[in-house]
């Protein structure tokens, strides 16, 4: 039998076309240099951002209104103890809702911790380095109190809600009454939940690695080919030798977990940082957790992590694991704000020593080895986290 | 008279000597649990791997029987053996009677393979089975 040549082609053509739609790996996957393996690994950091939903133990969570107090809460100095503080000093929106520091100076010295930043602080299930909160309207009350940081008294948290005209009616149209006929602890609470449901908006954008790991959860391609070369070889070695995404998990980049991350835990002579430990202690003491009655949860789902977590001994010099969005607005880096560029912390797990590392023989993290060019490449990767400046 | 005597013994003995702790089998379309004493003691879960989310809570139900020894005690834990941690989150076991258990929560907070080992204690030595999972 002879066949035509035009016959061959057109067979080549809907054979191509067939592979094309079923998203033959090896097609488009060998222009990109990635494995399928490395594109399931990516995919799973996404999609963004996630589905929101309402905080079930805040019953003003979603409130405009509540929004609007809790805004104006967070940027008000008149809720420190000299007036001279308001959230925004540590979490501040321009360098993004962080502080730019290795460790904030306040009237009491030098804080033991780096700011963390807000961004996406509504996905968590632990609040602040050592997880202490486990819930944002607890987590939102502690600095307002605590004497080395804005140190302001629950009596004049009250009286600024009850005496301020504005705050006064402003709280009475998000919690039903006005301040002046509730107790003193339920006030404070409601201003937790208020900041909390303020700070519930603050969600980072879209970046450029969303754009790549949709195109790559669809498989076009050719979309994901338009993502920068260097950024997707990062990509590779973050998901592949540099284990990364083992604690920096799924869409957010963090498991929300704590660990060890070879971070000296000294804050200074003859004192140390316990970390994930004292927050476990202080998470289930605190009258404020969502096993306690202030939890707007009737059934107190959430409840069960503050239940159910152990205190280990290799919690000690834990520290939770942040989200990789947004890197580029918030140096300098890790708990202590030792590390002031992303290039210093990836040449600290390049580098790490094993030895120092204390968690009870845990072994994760290793000395990843890497060249200058791949130190170059995952910053590049670590970069595109991060939205374009607007 | 001696001859029913001694067969009113034999009968207590092998009572006694053959009853296992808890007179249960293991659900077929469970998942055994293995180890080197898996004829001493059976063990299996429920565990639907593909509903599992990394960092979410899950339940595990487990059946455990005697086949060989009595035992009156049983744990379950998991661990990932390749970073040498277990889970952060305890849970609670709820004895459900004839051997059943539901076992909540379970949290395996990073991907990669995961041990379930149940123990039971008995007069001997505890028996350890289980099962790995590779969890995405």
């Amino acid at each position: 039998m002879i066949v035509s040549r035009g016959f061959l082609a057109t067979v080549a053509l809907v054979a191509t076309m067939a592979c094309a739609q079923l998203g033959w790996a090896g097609n488009g996957l060998d222009r990109l240099s990635l494995t399928v393996d490395e594109v399931e690994k990516i995919v799973a950091h996404g999609p963004w951002p996630p589905a929101h939903k309402r905080d079930p133990s805040n019953r003003v969570s979603g409130n405009k209104a509540a929004i609007e107090l809790g805004r104006r809460i967070f940027f008000d100095k008149r809720f420190s103890g000299d007036g001279q503080m308001s959230c925004a000093t540590c979490h501040e929106p321009r360098l993004g809702w962080a502080d730019g520091v290795a460790r904030r100076v306040t009237h009491a010295g030098k804080l033991d911790r780096n700011s963390m930043s807000l961004l996406d602080v509504r996905f968590n299930r632990w609040f602040g380095w050592d997880g202490q909160a486990d819930n944002l309207w607890a987590q939102s009350i502690r600095p307002i109190i605590a004497p080395d940081e804005m140190n302001a008294t629950v009596g004049q948290v009250v009286g600024l809600l009850r005496n301020d005209a504005a705050y006064a009616r402003a709280y009475a149209k998000v919690f039903g009454g006005p301040p002046g006929q509730q107790q003193r602890e339920a006030i404070l609470v409601n201003v937790g939940k208020a900041l909390a449901a303020f700070q519930e908006t603050l969600v980072s954008r879209r970046t450029i690695f969303d754009d790549f790991r949709d195109a790559l959860s669809r498989k076009d391609w050719q979309a994901a080919a338009r993502y920068p070369a260097d950024a997707r070889r990062g990509a590779q070695l973050f998901v592949g030798r540099g284990r990364c995404s083992v604690c920096h998990f799924g869409p957010r980049f963090t498991s929300g977990e704590f660990h060890d991350a070879g971070v000296p835990y000294f804050i200074a002579p003859g004192k140390v940082d316990p970390g994930r430990h004292k927050g476990i202690s202080i998470v289930k003491q605190s009258p404020w957790n969502l096993a306690g009655r202030f939890n707007d949860d009737p059934t107190k789902a959430g409840a069960w992590a503050t239940r159910q977590v152990e205190q280990l001994h290799r919690n000690f010099g834990e520290f939770r694991i942040p989200t990789l969005r947004g890197l580029v607005a918030t140096a300098p880096y890790m708990h202590d704000g030792s590390l002031p560029t992303l290039q210093r912390v990836v040449r600290h797990y390049s580098e790490i020593n094993i030895e120092r590392l204390h968690a009870d023989g845990e072994r994760i993290l290793v000395p990843l080895k890497l060249t200058a060019e791949e130190i170059a490449d995952m910053v590049a990767f670590l970069k595109t986290l991060s939205p374009p400046r607007p | 008279m001696r001859v029913w005597f001694s067969i009113g013994w034999a009968m207590v003995l092998s009572v006694w000597l053959g009853a296992p702790a808890y007179a249960c089998t293991v659900p077929a379309d469970w998942l055994v649990m293995k180890g080197k004493e898996e004829q001493v003691v059976q063990a299996a879960i429920v565990l639907d791997r593909d509903k599992i989310v990394v960092g979410e809570p899950f339940s595990v139900d487990l059946a455990v029987c005697a086949v060989k020894a009595a035992f009156d005690r049983v744990t379950i834990d998991a661990t990932m053996p390749r970073h040498r941690h277990g889970m952060n989150y305890k849970p609670r076991m709820t004895d459900l009677g004839g051997g059943r258990y539901r076992v909540t929560p379970f949290v395996f907070h990073m991907p990669g393979l995961w041990r379930v080992v149940v123990t039971t204690y008995g007069k001997g030595q505890p028996i350890h089975l289980q099962r790995d999972f590779q969890v995405k």
